[in-house]
Order: structure tokens, then C-alpha cells, then sequence
């Protein structure tokens, strides 16, 4: 049996990624906004693989405007689908059937879907499936996508019809096409029927002859009309403008629209009760738009999802350092299984077996003092004298063992590191896995809690609708630098990742606004960046809950700022974008679907770290542990190794931010193959500081970064300050690699391409050093030559911003 | 080296040559949730799981 | 007068289009044709776009091109 191919068309926001996902089994993600779909795409109709199914851009009519119109338009018209399944939102279904009207001329076989019906049934309304099957002569049925009911069936439909027409009418036979115009504009319409006869396939020969009276260029040039007979043509054009009084384009919209209305009049009835109501939906709306409430409540938004993900004693934290700690890491107790042994608890007897083994060793080293460090901070958290009776009473303190104390469950690295003693593996090989590779990936599936949050957060907004809304709310802002709301779309999208964020731009139609919105889209930050915000909020900013929304809001002030800058440039200025947008109902997201995208995110980062995280570290281990002679070096001669090297070839590029060494640079640039992989490099590299943990090592590293002309009593927080110095460069820089790709392939040219990573560079960077440079003026070791470049280039930035522009309009 | 050393250092090696190969070829995996099943061959895809070029 | 003078609430008729090339023909394809009631639900926050409701959906637009859609 020959291949079947149906194309889906409809609206955008009329649930046909639901319904693609359900014929195709796809895990596609659905948005909820326009422009998520900005390709077709394909897959295989469920229990039939000789059907393929392509999935359009959502589209609102097929006129030769927008991207997506294009890109649908060229799909139906040249590439030959057997069959169309319409999809049209129910609820709204005046203003999807100016579309249906325009695919039923193309006369190919067509059935129309009419989606959420259960919302249409929930809300009283009736809709008359025949009235519409024979007014626009095709197939009507009832699904309800989200429910996955009707959906196959309608699709089956289709195929029926594509099967039948194949076999009984072909090609060349003229369709029923219904036809929606008034009596001079059909006399027109003929003609140009006339002319064009044997240059079009005869089934569409209406639809063509359509698109030439309202003087299409794309498809008069295509069909190569002759001047002559364009003139002829023109005649009959202009006469019907006469008449009624308006441009040909116009006439052809308001006439279907009349079409619409009056067989709306006959075929859907309108529960009387509803017609006044104020549904939840505008009710939500109302509080959610606010002229005063809306920005605090997005603020708020976001300043709660951060709470959730890395507040000290919120729920992603307590989730990570089992993870780290537990998990991954030595072990822990099943909950509900802890007991006390002796009148204490394991913690407790942990810290007094960890204070004994800090006497003995103190003691042996001839101290007078011992001392136990914060885990985390890295910070002396008890000191206390030693004598001789307090050195033989601890060396007499066993080690408590945790499954006396519940169950115990060891965790995966102690497992893993516990079997690699027992077969007797050497102490290097050994390393390279519980280090190396092991500690690498830990690292960064440790965060999956934070990430889990995170992507569930936005899931749940996105799902709900609410993120139309922003694009609502922010265009005002938006268009004081000449974007529009739209621009803020892709950088929703790129809270999860910066690729699709890139590509979301694609939806705006203005090359110069897309460029710009490609260039700002990644500065927001996004999940691998929020792995980094995690790990150093985790290490430093414990007590300060408010560091990790401030990186988003200083993402998006980036934007603002950056792009007022940018569209003050030459290369930039210009007319606003227009924004004409819909505005989606919210509804409730349902468990399945939000789980379904948080699972798709979550799935993805986990097997970035398997594939991605997971050689990369082995990588690293094996330059961090040879030299360039490929002797072991190991831990002890750490700073001959190779990365300690090739660090410091390019560390004193970092110094003015404060962390220019081979450490900062190693763990910089490894970030480009991913961001999270910043954190995993982190631990790899400060493995030979002091420490208990990961998390001791790394705060450690960042005290060696403290220069020694900063006074005593401001050391921990000038390490603070370098860790923000440090974190703001990560983030503000340019995106990973494979975000920098899809960067450049979308600016379409490689001059473009390296505009946008040399500006994000230079933010990054500058943020980076103006916070380093004025922390250091005010914390640490005074005024120096970077302070005042830092300074100098801060007021750059700001004239660049609030210089004089073209005028724009406010 | 012993033999228990080797066998882990060929265990990491095959691993890690899977892991690179697959990345080579399918492009790397993003928090996108893109899935190969998506594209119609080059320039097809809209997420980063296939658009390794 | 103009749809951005229209009051929140209220509705109107919409009279004539001005305007021209894509921005109007949007505009046209997304239902605001001749004759066609229209109402404003809102403003946004920052007093730009406006939120219509017409055909039975809300759609968002700018003022200045609310300006160019003439009502009664």
C-alpha cells in the first residue's frame, strides 16, 4: 500500500500538538503559546505505518505574511498531503473557521476535528456538525484531544478518504469545494479560473484563482501570469473593489467572515446562561493583569519557585543534600526506621566520634587545639584544648556504625567505592572512578532535586496558560527598545533551555527584532544554569535566599537594558514590532500533562549527564592527574598537571574577576560543553583542598582565590564575593556549545553569529568584574588599575543605555 | 596494574567510547525533551536532540 | 473614534479599517472585519496593549494599532 500522507492544520492554541502527540505516539512538547511550532514535523499515525502524519505551525489563515503561514503553505500546496485533518478549537470556533474555509478551497479531501467538546458540552453549547459538514463540503466530527477521545478516529477518517480518493477520483478531478463569496466576487473569481486553467492542479484551481484576486505576488509570480493577462485579470479586480468598495484583500476576508457568522447563526447555539457569566478564567485574569499586581505577582512567581528549589530547609535542598550526601554519596537512613543507641542519635554520635578523630589527630600533631569545620562552609564551627587524658579518652571512641541505628541504605558512591576496594583495584584507577568519573556525575545528578522543582514550577505554568499573560504583561516594556511581547516567549522557553529559546525567535517576523531576540534570549537563566545557582546558593549564599532570584532578575534586566543598548545601534534601529496576540483561557493543567513535560526536561538532563558529564570528567580527571609527559602526577602534583597548565594560559584573563587561576579557567571553559558541567569540574579540581566533601572543597578553593592584601576580618566575605563574580560569569557569558550552534545557524551568518557571542561575552564578562572590582573597592584590597577600568566600562554600559536615541516610540 | 585495575579501565573505556559515539551521531541530549522521532531528516527538528549539525 | 479611545466595558462596531499591509491583514484574518462587535475587556499593567474580546476570544493589541481600526 502506498504511503498516506495527512497533513494537520489549525489554529495555534487549538490543541493540535495534543492531538499530534496522540496519533503519533510522539512525546512532542506542547506549549502553551504561540509560536512553539515554528517547523513541520512528522510521525507515523498509530496502528497504521504507511500513514504519516505531518504536524503544521499553527496558523491562523494562509496569506503569505508569517513564517509559519509560509511554511504551512508551501507544505499543502507542493508537497502533495493525501488528506487535510483540521483541527478547530470548539470554543472559539468563528475565528478557526476562517482557516477551515481557506484549506476546503486547496480541495483535497478534508475531515475538520472540532476539539474540546467537552469544554464546548461543560459550557452548554451546541454545534451542528452537519450543518458545517455540508456548508464547507468535508467531513466534521467531535474530539476532545486532551481526553484522547475522537482523535484516532478522526485521523482513521481521513486516511479513508485520502485511500478513496485515490483510488475513485485522483488528482486531476475536480473537487466540491464550497464556495463562500458574493455574486460579483465569484464572477471574478471564475474568470481568473479560466486563465489559469492546465498552469494549476485542477483541484485547486479555486483556491489559486482566489489568492490571484487578492494579488498574491508569491503565487502570481509563481505562475509565471503573463502581464498581459495580469491586466485582464486586473479588470475584473478592480471592478469588484469598485463595487464594494474596498481593496481585494479586505473583500475576500470580510465576505468569509460573513460566511462564517451566518452559518454559525445556524449551526452553533449558544447556552444562554454562560453568555453573562464571568467565567474562572477571567476572573483568574483579572487579579493576574492587574494594572498594580501583575509584575509583583510574575516577581513573586518566580522568587517562590526559587524558595522551593534552594531556600535553605525548603524542599529542593533538603532533596539535594540527601541526594549528595545520602544517595549518592555515603548513605542513609530509610525514614521512620531511626532509633537511638546509648541515648543518642546517629548524628549525634556522628559529631562525637568526628570531634574525638579531630583530638587524636590535633594531638599527634602536637596542637593544643582542636577543631571541626562546618561541612558546607568550610568554616571552623567548634575549637576546644586538648590535653593528654582528653587524647586517650578520644583515641578510645569507635566509629558508629549507621545501621545500628535504622536501616541503612549505603549509598551509591560508597558502594561503588566500597566494591573497587574489595577486587583490589590500584589506588589511581581507583581514583579515576570514585573521583573522576563517579564524583564527576554525582556532582551534577545531585541537583536533580533543584532541577525537578524547577522545570515542574514552569510546567505548571506554562500548562496553565499564564505565560501568554507575561508576554501581555511585558510588551509594554518590551517595546521601549523596540521588541514586542513576543520577544519575551522565547525567553520563558529558555528558563528550561537556551536551544528551543533560540528557536522560539523564530516566530518574529522582523529579521533585525529576531536577531536581536536570538542574542538576548539566553540570558536568562537556564536549567543547567540553575544547577550552578544551586550548587554556589548551597555553598555561600545559604543565608541569603534572595541571591538565586536575583539571577533571574538580573537576566531580565540584562535584556532590557541590553537590548535598549542594542536597539540604539545602527545595526538595530528601526519600528517597533507589532503585536497583535491571542490571549488563551487558562485552564487547569492536568497532573499527566505537567508531569509528562517535567518528566521530558528531567529525562534529558539526566542523560546529558551519562553521555555528556560523564566523559567529559573522565577526561578532565585524566588531564588534572598526568602531566604533559604522561606521568602521574596525582593529587599532590596537581599543578603540573595538564589542565593545570592549559589553565594557567589563560587564567590571567580571569584575574580581574577575581578568579584567574588555572582552577577558574579549567572550570570555565569546561562549562561550554554544558553549563552544569561548571559544578562537576569545580569538585574534580578542588579535590585537593581541605575537606571532608565536595562541598568543603570547593568552598576551600574559593578562599585560596582571596588575594593576600585583603584584611583577616573580610577574608570569608571577599570568597563570597569571588563566588558571585565567579557565578555571574558563568551565567551572563555565552550559552554552551551547543546553544552557540543553533545561535549562529539561526543568525543565518557567521558575522551575525559572532556579534551575538561577542556581546554576550562582554556582559558576562563586565557584570563579572564591575561586581568583583567595586566588592574588592569597598571589602578589600582598595583601589586598583581594574577598579577604574571597571568603573570606565560601567559607564560605557550606561551611556549606551540611556544615550539619546532615535526616537522610538514610548 | 593489576588485573582488577585493567578490567575497571576498560569497563570506564568502553563506556566512555558509547557515550561519545552516541553524542556524534544523534547530537547532544538537552533539557528540551527533544526526541529523534520529531524530525523529517536535516533542518526538520526544532529541539536540539537532533540538530547535531 | 478609535478603538484605543473605547472605553473599558463598552462595546462597539467596528466602522472601517486603516492601515495597510501585513499588520492589517493580521488584524483582518484574526476576525476584526467590518461590522464586527468588538469589546474592551483591559489594559495592561504598564498601559499598553489593550485586551479585546471579539468573535468570542480575547485578542491583544497595540494602541496605535487599536488606533487605526475606526468604531461606533
Amino acid at each position: 500500500m502506498a504511503n498516506i500522507k495527512i497533513a494537520l492544520a489549525g489554529n495555534p492554541n487549538s490543541g493540535k500538538t495534543t492531538l499530534f502527540n496522540d496519533l503519533t505516539g510522539s512525546d512532542q512538547y506542547v506549549g502553551n503559546w504561540p509560536g512553539v511550532t515554528v517547523e513541520k514535523k512528522d510521525g507515523i499515525l498509530k496502528g497504521d505505518k504507511n500513514v504519516v502524519v505531518q504536524d503544521l505551525p499553527g496558523i491562523y489563515s494562509l496569506s503569505p505574511y508569517s513564517l509559519e503561514e509560509k511554511v504551512s503553505r508551501k507544505f499543502l500546496v507542493e508537497e502533495n498531503p493525501d488528506a487535510i485533518l483540521n483541527i478547530v478549537d470548539g470554543t472559539n470556533i468563528e475565528r478557526n473557521l476562517y482557516l477551515s474555509t481557506q484549506l476546503a478551497e486547496l480541495g483535497l479531501p478534508m475531515v475538520m476535528a472540532v476539539n474540546m467538546m467537552d469544554v464546548v458540552k461543560r459550557n452548554g453549547d451546541k454545534i451542528d456538525f452537519d450543518k458545517i459538514a455540508k456548508a464547507l463540503r468535508c467531513e466534521v466530527v467531535g474530539i476532545s484531544a486532551l481526553k484522547g477521545e475522537g482523535g484516532i478516529e478522526a485521523a482513521k477518517k481521513a486516511v479513508e478518504m485520502a485511500r478513496r480518493d485515490v483510488s475513485e477520483k485522483g488528482p486531476g478531478k475536480l473537487p466540491d469545494v464550497p464556495h463562500v463569496f458574493s455574486g460579483s466576487v465569484e464572477h471574478a473569481i471564475a474568470h481568473i479560473e479560466e486563465s489559469i486553467q492546465g498552469k494549476v492542479p485542477a483541484r485547486s484551481i479555486r483556491w489559486y484563482a482566489i489568492k490571484i484576486f487578492e494579488r498574491d505576488r508569491e503565487i502570481i509570480k509563481k505562475l509565471e501570469i503573463g502581464v498581459g493577462e495580469m491586466k485582464h485579470i486586473e479588470e475584473h479586480i478592480r471592478d469588484c473593489e469598485k463595487e464594494l468598495d474596498d481593496d481585494s484583500e479586505s473583500i475576500i476576508t470580510n465576505q468569509r467572515y460573513e460566511f462564517i457568522q451566518g452559518l454559525m447563526s445556524k449551526a452553533l447555539t449558544k447556552s444562554e446562561i454562560r453568555k453573562n457569566k464571568a467565567t474562572l478564567s477571567d476572573r483568574i485574569d483579572r487579579i493576574v493583569t492587574n494594572r498594580i499586581l501583575a509584575l509583583p505577582i510574575f516577581i513573586l512567581s518566580l522568587c517562590v519557585m526559587w524558595w522551593l528549589a534552594v531556600a535553605d530547609g525548603g524542599p529542593g535542598t533538603i532533596l539535594t543534600d540527601w541526594a549528595n550526601d545520602g544517595f549518592l554519596g555515603d548513605g542513609w537512613h530509610l525514614p521512620f526506621t531511626t532509633h537511638e543507641v546509648d541515648g543518642k542519635d546517629y548524628e549525634t554520635a556522628s559529631e562525637e566520634f568526628a570531634k574525638a578523630e579531630a583530638t587524636v589527630k590535633a594531638w599527634e600533631a602536637g596542637e593544643k587545639k582542636a577543631s571541626v569545620e562546618d561541612e558546607e562552609t568550610g568554616e571552623i564551627s567548634e575549637e576546644w584544648d586538648i590535653d593528654e587524658a582528653a587524647y586517650n579518652a578520644a583515641k578510645e571512641v569507635e566509629e558508629p556504625d549507621p545501621s545500628q541505628f535504622g536501616v541503612w541504605v549505603p549509598g551509591i558512591g560508597a558502594l561503588i567505592g566500597a566494591g573497587l576496594e574489595k577486587m583490589g583495584v590500584s589506588e589511581t584507577v581507583a581514583s579515576l572512578v570514585n573521583d573522576g568519573a563517579w564524583g564527576g556525575v554525582a556532582t551534577v545528578l545531585g541537583f536533580v532535586p533543584v532541577i525537578f522543582v524547577v522545570f515542574l514550577f514552569l510546567a505548571f505554568l506554562e500548562d496553565c496558560g499564564y505565560m501568554a499573560r507575561v508576554a501581555f504583561i511585558m510588551d509594554r516594556l518590551f517595546r521601549k527598545f523596540g521588541l514586542s511581547g513576543k520577544s519575551f516567549i522565547p525567553m520563558i522557553v529558555g528558563k528550561g533551555c537556551g536551544v528551543p529559546a533560540v528557536m522560539a525567535a523564530r516566530t518574529i517576523e522582523n529579521e533585525r527584532d529576531h536577531r536581536m531576540t536570538v542574542i538576548l534570549a539566553t540570558f536568562i537563566p537556564c536549567g543547567a544554569k540553575t544547577v550552578i545557582i544551586a550548587m554556589f546558593a548551597a555553598l555561600f549564599f545559604r543565608d541569603m535566599w534572595y541571591v538565586a532570584p536575583l539571577m533571574d532578575v538580573i537576566g531580565i534586566a540584562i535584556i532590557v537594558m541590553g537590548g535598549i543598548a542594542l536597539k540604539k545601534s545602527k545595526a538595530f534601529a528601526g519600528e517597533a514590532a507589532p503585536f497583535v496576540m491571542e490571549l488563551p483561557a487558562y485552564h487547569m493543567p492536568t497532573i499527566t500533562g505537567i508531569w509528562r513535560h517535567t518528566w521530558i526536561r528531567l529525562k534529558g538532563y539526566i542523560l546529558k549527564a551519562g553521555l555528556i558529564i560523564f566523559p567529559a570528567c573522565v577526561f578532565l580527571w585524566f588531564i588534572m592527574n598526568f602531566d604533559f609527559r604522561f606521568n602521574l602526577v596525582g593529587e599532590e602534583g596537581i599543578d603540573q598537571s595538564m589542565l593545570a597548565t592549559m589553565g594557567g594560559w589563560i587564567a590571567w584573563l580571569l584575574a580581574p574577576l577575581g578568579f584567574g587561576t588555572w582552577q577558574g579557567a579549567a572550570a570555565s571553559v569546561s562549562a561550554e560543553i554544558a553549563k552544569e558541567q561548571a559544578t562537576a569540574t569545580l569538585g574534580l579540581v578542588a579535590a585537593n583542598m581541605e575537606g571532608a566533601s565536595t562541598a568543603a572543597h570547593v568552598t576551600n578553593l574559593f578562599a585560596s582565590f582571596v588575594p593576600a592584601c585583603v584584611p583577616e576580618a573580610s577574608k570569608g566575605a571577599v570568597a563570597k564575593l569571588i563566588a558571585m563574580s565567579f557565578m555571574v560569569f558563568n551565567l551572563f557569558i555565552p550559552p554552551c556549545m551547543v546553544a552557540i550552534a543553533v545561535t549562529f545557524r539561526e543568525m543565518g551568518s557567521k558575522a551575525w553569529g559572532w556579534l551575538a557571542v561577542g556581546f554576550q561575552l562582554f556582559v558576562g564578562y563586565t557584570l563579572a568584574l564591575s561586581i568583583y572590582q567595586l566588592g574588592m573597592l569597598v571589602m578589600g584590597c582598595g583601589f586598583g588599575v581594574w577598579t577604574a577600568i571597571a568603573i570606565l566600562v560601567d559607564m560605557f554600559c550606561l551611556w549606551a543605555v540611556f544615550r539619546p536615541g532615535k526616537k522610538v516610540e514610548a | 596494574m593489576n588485573a582488577a585495575s585493567i578490567v575497571v579501565l576498560v569497563v570506564i573505556g568502553i563506556l566512555f567510547t558509547l557515550a561519545v559515539r552516541r553524542v556524534l551521531k544523534k547530537g547532544a541530549p538537552c533539557e528540551c525533551g527533544g526526541s529523534r522521532k520529531m524530525c523529517s531528516g536535516k533542518g526538520g527538528c526544532s529541539c536540539c536532540d537532533c540538530c547535531g549539525d | 473614534m478609535t478603538l484605543n479611545e473605547l472605553e473599558i466595558g463598552k462595546t462597539a462596531k467596528i466602522v472601517r479599517l486603516n492601515g495597510e499591509g501585513a499588520v492589517k491583514r493580521r488584524i483582518m484574518d484574526m476576525g476584526l472585519t467590518k461590522g464586527t462587535e468588538v469589546t474592551v475587556r483591559k489594559i495592561a499593567p504598564l498601559g499598553d496593549p489593550i485586551e479585546i474580546t471579539v468573535r468570542g476570544y480575547e485578542l491583544s493589541l497595540r494602541k496605535d494599532e487599536a488606533g487605526k481600526i475606526e468604531v461606533a
